[in-house]
């Protein structure tokens, strides 16, 4: 038994293909776990990475995606950098523990960034 | 006790599973919700000028999640996609592709020393309802 609901004009009793589904329980779907916003000002370092990190409280290393929002009013995912000067969002990675977010400011001065980040299921580890 | 909807995955039993791996579907979790998709192509040769960006209007209002790939131009066979951003450095040449959002619009900017010949970049994306809240 399943709960199945199909994209207008097509009959959910014959579809097969999951294109043509808005949802389907045999599929797996996404699921946000957590979610949340790590803000902060990040000192010049010239141009090397450093990064912040923050701790998941995940009983596994979980799939993490996040995003940064520039002062250009900009959002971007890892290995994007604010359109005008040199602030960039280097990387983004997960241990047991802990998310990082990697950055790099070449700016001269500090920066202000905020990082949103998901948690998603399924796991990735 | 508030009601929920539930699916569990096969042989789990839905009314007393709760570790998220073991369903395919609860409301009690946030999903992502489909609002816009879409491709197009990008034409480079060696009298193109960098940074250019090219814009996709969605005009939500807010800084929606989004995902974004790219060929790169590089015309694999069998077709590679790459998840922006994109970066690419040899011998003094670089090749960076990145992918924004503003509360407008989707945004692709490219970054380059220069291209030699004519290159077709392809950009695929999809733009979803949900709102980042930064």
């Amino acid at each position: 038994m399943k709960i199945a609901i199909s994209k207008r004009g097509k009959n959910v009793n014959n579809l097969t293909n999951p294109n043509d589904f808005i949802f389907d329980s045999t599929f797996n779907t996404f699921k946000i776990i957590k979610t949340g916003v790590v803000s902060g000002t990040f000192a010049q370092s010239g141009f090397q990475t450093d990064e912040t990190h923050i701790p998941h409280n995940q009983s596994t290393i979980p799939f993490v995606i996040a995003f940064c929002r520039f002062t250009d009013n900009r959002v971007g995912v890892p290995g994007t950098k604010d359109s005008a000067i040199d602030f960039w969002f280097a990387n983004l990675y997960v241990d047991g523990t802990f998310i990082y977010f990697g950055y790099l400011n070449d700016t001269g001065a500090d920066y202000t960034a905020s990082f949103r980040y998901y948690i998603v299921e399924p796991i990735l580890l | 006790m508030s009601k929920k909807l539930v699916a569990a995955k096969s042989p789990k039993n839905v009314l007393t599973e709760t570790n998220p791996n073991n369903l395919t579907y609860s409301s009690d979790f946030g999903s992502l919700k489909y609002f816009k998709s879409g491709s197009f192509q990008v034409i480079l040769n060696g009298s193109s000028t960098f940074p250019q960006e090219h814009k996709i209007d969605h005009n939500l209002g807010y800084f929606p999640f989004f995902t974004a790939f790219s060929d790169a131009g590089l015309n694999f066979t069998p077709l590679r996609n790459y998840p922006l951003s994109y970066m690419f450095a040899d011998a003094g040449v670089f090749f960076n592709l990145y992918a924004y959002c503003t509360s407008s619009q989707l945004i692709f900017r490219i970054e380059s020393s220069g291209v030699a010949g004519t290159v077709t970049v392809n950009f695929y994306y999809k733009i979803f309802r949900n709102n980042l809240n930064l």
